[in-house]
């Protein structure tokens, strides 16, 4: 049935029905300007315990190494300590900065931000700053550049026991170590013992008839 | 308790197959309405069937007053309701090239799908229209980057940027949409043949 179906009648109540909501909503005490208030703590409460705030070390480097679209990553330590040493790939935009205005619209529309500190916890209170401001699609990463070091810098070799996909993170992990640290990994090598000269075979000199043998 | 996806109701997999079941029915209604017709479609830029414009802010209007009655009981958070942000250039010339695509096809994106659907060669072809321009988009996104960041302005609503309570914007939409309703209607027999 098409619009054009409908009686004048019809349009007539339809149209004065929705201006009569319209006009009860006005009764509606949503305070000006607050259409959109920050986001709600139970929110960002689900986030923290379903463990949607963080990413792990090792799910960061796969996502760096395999160039995921719309992936930044922000340090968010003090200048020097990035000119020191940062994850390759990473932005510098110290808290300072990320809390003011132009830093938080930098962020917007960005479709994955991962907050890099030391420990953890300046990127955790960047995170929850930005959720509020309404960010959504930003994460922390799990114990910090501490933890990313200790975990790409000396990986341990899986056990002998070890499961498929433990195997698959130590290795993820030394490739990873290679990439963000360029020294490969390389495990102490097994000690190669020189082989033993080869014991020279005397030739017995044969002497007599025998030597003019066939 | 709203949004349902967002209060945790159900996880992304059901979320998925909601959404898969919303789009259809909402194809299908707009194929029952006639959509799927691009002379239907056509039609309105010469003011002969409004139609398209009628259902459109009829779909407006009926929402926005819902959500503001959802909001209002407590039914619904808006907070979590995602609101694209606002690029004010890029969005303007966006709006431009979709309004040419729209009188040149007779389509818009969802319309050509419906018509697709239903085995509209015309409709197959807007859509591949469509896959073409996103490519040429994303290739040459790089150059086009610079401008499609310019005239950021956040995320941003009516009542915030007038800075008006929500009620007083809801009716100022709903008069709107029957003062154009009625234009809508003048210029349908005006120009009717």
């Amino acid at each position: 049935m098409s619009m054009r179906d409908l009686t004048t009648d019809a349009k007539v109540i339809g149209g004065l029905a929705l201006l009569l909501f319209a006009l009860v909503a006005l009764l509606n005490p949503a305070r000006r300007g607050q259409a959109r208030p920050p986001v709600s703590p139970t929110v960002l409460a689900t986030a923290i315990e379903q463990g949607t705030d963080h990413v792990t070390a090792d799910e960061l480097a796969r996502m760096l190494i395999d160039k995921a679209p719309g992936l930044v990553v922000v340090d968010v330590r003090e200048p020097a300590d990035y000119a020191d040493f940062h994850i390759k790939g990473s932005i510098n935009i110290p808290l300072p900065l990320l809390f003011t205005k132009k830093g938080i619209e930098k962020l917007r529309g960005i479709s994955t931000i991962v907050l890099i500190s030391n420990g953890g916890t300046h990127a955790s209170q960047a995170w929850t700053v930005l959720r509020e401001l309404g960010v959504d699609h930003v994460v922390t990463l799990l114990g910090g550049l501490n933890y990313w070091v200790d975990v790409f810098t000396n990986p341990h070799p899986p056990a002998e026991t070890a499961a498929d996909p433990e195997i698959a993170t130590a290795e993820l992990r030394r490739a990873a170590g290679a990439h963000f640290f360029g020294t490969p990994q390389v495990e102490e090598a097994p000690k190669v013992t020189a082989p033993r000269p080869p014991v020279p075979i005397k030739k017995r000199r044969h002497k007599g008839k025998g030597d003019e043998g066939c | 308790m709203g949004p349902l996806f967002k209060m945790g109701f159900f996880g992304e997999q059901t979320g998925l197959v909601l959404a898969f079941l919303i789009g259809i029915s909402f194809g299908f209604w707009l194929e029952r309405a006639g959509f799927a017709s691009s002379l239907k479609l056509a039609l309105q830029f010469y003011f002969r069937d409004m139609s398209v414009l009628k259902a459109m802010f009829t779909g407006i209007v009926v929402c926005m007053v819902g959500l503001s009655y959802f909001q209002w009981m407590g039914w619904l958070d808006l907070r979590l309701v995602y609101i694209n942000p606002t690029y004010l250039w890029p969005q303007a010339v966006g709006g431009l090239v979709l309004g040419i695509g729209f009188v040149m096809a007779g389509y818009c994106p969802g319309t050509c799908l419906v018509a697709s659907a239903i085995g509209k060669i015309d409709g197959m072809a807007a859509t591949l229209g469509s896959l073409a321009g996103m490519v040429v988009f994303a290739e040459t996104f790089d150059w086009l980057a610079g401008f499609w960041k310019s005239g950021s302005k956040g995320v941003v609503t009516v009542p915030e940027w007038l800075g008006l309570p929500s009620g007083v914007v809801v009716v100022a939409v709903v008069s709107l949409a029957l003062v154009m309703f009625w234009v809508a209607e003048l210029l349908e027999r005006r120009f009717a043949k």
